[in-house]
């Protein structure tokens, strides 16, 4: 009989994690209390918040907006910084109780590429390195990195020239043909692809009768998205043979299920522990259950499945 | 202040009792399943209103009132979220996550001088509990508010009541009472609108008063995580959640954003 250990523990390529429910970048403390069990039970692996060369005060004005089952947000990255992150945050994480996963926004070829140099050197604290190609490409013309496959590819090869260890690929929604956009990455070099980041929408204050947001739009997350998410994932899992992590409105069992079912080794979770920080064990637990009355040993037994008559 | 301990910080509270000061104003009191720590003046709660989704967020309340597993807020209707708190009847379980935030700093050696904007009340009831070194003044836009005024002053001796029109306590508002401070042995605590705590910033500054403002921001997670409840200030970019809610008043760069 598997326990239940063995029975949720998952692989996203080479990585093993003892749930496949993973924190999603940009929305855990780096408080080093955070990083360890009870807190964490049911976490399998948990993402910093992006990662930049030097350090970043965000953007200016309202930065969280909620709408119905979902959640507005324009934070810009905020962050402290490499040095910092090596120095204070790295060394308290890594102690903890889950895998880290390094969220590294993509830059300037440069910038990037020093960061990663830099991470190679901790490499062994690192489960694997979270490249988000959401980022606009500076250098080229302010698109997203992941707005299309030659820019998306161009991302991954630069992250795949400094990073050795395990490299996965935040793709954004915001592209043609996501299909397209996740061949690309994998033929560029990504271990595996996260599918997706927040999905690009607006409010407008009708007091003021202006944008809520500085930067006018702002990534839409929480249970409102999930469906929009969940089809992606279905459709870059049937384009690509690296495994995929599900990332966008996961908020019970049965999206876990859902993910999973069409596809996904492992999924991020974000908005949800804002109100709930026992949804990990809670969501696990359900997951088990299932996995349990239906008769599975594994985990891995139900990524992809719901696609085995369709497909 | 000691760090929270994450695993303890959310759980399920029951309504015990609502008193109505007006038509959209009115007290809870939460029965929580264990014994939360000690508050600090300024602290607060994240209170989910709903079961479901919608709304998605906590609202957050400072904490007016703690003994032993129960705690206090004051609520204004404001939105759809504070409507649902209004509507919910006794017995009504919500999820709450907290006490969060740092508090007011103690200044044992100075008398404090509690400055008030409506519902910015609700710290400075706790603050006042068992403690003679604080002075209450609470300023409110008009006679509707009579039933706070009532409220506050069966629990506080000798609040001073300011109102713009005068027909409830002084004429004008608490800021009046900072030019009569003793800047060597007195300071402020503020809480209320923004406009009224950047009003309370500029004269105690003036006046070389040392001064505490509670900051209230849009909020999602109310644990650092999130980054979205950032104030702009002197030493930049700082979260109202697990930075604040309180600042010294210089802190903070009133002109952001």
């Amino acid at each position: 009989m598997p326990t239940d250990q063995t029975r949720s523990a998952v692989f996203v390529g080479e990585v093993a994690l003892r749930s496949p429910l993973i924190i999603a970048s940009g929305t855990w403390p780096h408080g080093p209390e955070y990083w360890h069990d009870p807190v964490t039970f049911g976490v399998g692996a948990a993402c910093t918040k992006a990662l930049t060369l030097h350090p970043r005060a965000g953007n200016t004005g309202i930065r969280v907006w909620e709408t119905p089952c979902g959640l507005l947000n324009s934070i810009g990255l905020q962050n402290p910084g490499l040095q910092h992150f090596l120095m204070t945050d790295l060394p308290a994480l890594s102690a903890g109780d889950v895998e880290v996963v390094a969220n590294v926004a993509m830059e300037t070829e440069e910038e990037t590429g020093k960061v990663l140099v830099a991470l190679s050197e901790e490499q062994h604290s690192l489960a694997a390195v979270e490249l988000n190609i959401s980022c606009p490409n500076v250098d080229g013309g302010g698109m997203a990195w992941g707005s299309d496959p030659t820019q998306a590819a161009r991302a991954i090869r630069i992250a795949r020239e400094n990073w050795k260890g395990p490299l996965w690929a935040k793709l954004t929604p915001q592209c043609g043909d996501i299909a397209l956009v996740a061949r690309a990455a994998e033929d560029a070099g990504a271990d595996a692809l996260v599918v997706a980041n927040t999905w690009l929408g607006m409010a407008i204050d009708t007091r003021s009768e202006s944008p809520v947001f500085a930067r006018k739009f702002a990534g839409l997350s929480g249970p409102a998205v999930f469906p929009l998410s969940l089809r992606l994932v279905w459709e870059v899992s049937s384009a690509v043979g690296i495994p995929v992590v599900g990332c966008g409105g996961v908020s019970r069992v049965e999206d876990v299920l859902s993910m999973m079912l069409a596809g996904a080794s492992a999924v991020e979770i974000g908005t949800l522990h804002f109100t709930d920080l026992s949804c990990f064990s809670r969501l696990e637990q359900g997951f088990l259950e299932y996995l349990s009355a239906k008769g599975y040993a594994s985990a891995m037994e139900l990524i992809g499945k719901g696609k085995r008559i369709i497909e | 202040m000691p760090e929270p301990d994450p695993s303890r910080l959310d759980q399920d509270v029951v309504v015990s009792t609502k008193v109505m000061l007006g038509e959209n104003l009115f007290v809870l009191t939460l029965e929580t399943g264990e014994i939360i720590p000690r508050v600090q003046p300024g602290q607060f709660v994240l209170l989910r209103t709903a079961a479901g989704f919608d709304p998605l967020l906590g609202r957050p309340f400072a904490i007016s009132g703690q003994e032993g597993n129960k705690i206090e807020i004051l609520v204004a209707v404001a939105g759809r979220g504070t409507r649902l708190l209004a509507d919910s009847a006794l017995g009504a379980r919500f999820s709450l996550r907290g006490p969060l935030g740092n508090g007011f700093p103690e200044s044992p050696r100075r008398r404090v001088h509690c400055l008030a904007g409506a519902v910015g009340i609700a710290p400075f009831l706790l603050a006042s509990q068992g403690n003679e070194k604080t002075e209450i003044h609470l300023g409110v836009p008009g006679q509707d508010w009579e039933p706070l005024i009532n409220w506050v002053s069966e629990k506080i001796h000798g609040v001073h009541v300011y109102s713009e029109d005068g027909k409830l306590g002084n004429r004008g508002n608490p800021l009046l009472c900072i030019e009569r401070l003793d800047p060597g042995r007195e300071v402020v605590w503020a809480c209320g609108p923004t406009g009224m705590l950047k009003a309370v910033s500029t004269e105690c500054a003036r006046r070389h008063i040392p001064a505490w403002v509670s900051l209230e921001t849009r909020m999602a997670c109310g644990m650092g995580g999130c980054h979205g409840c950032v104030v702009q200030t002197v030493n930049g970019p700082r979260k109202t959640c697990t930075d604040g809610p309180v600042f010294p008043s210089q802190e903070v760069l009133w002109n952001a954003d």
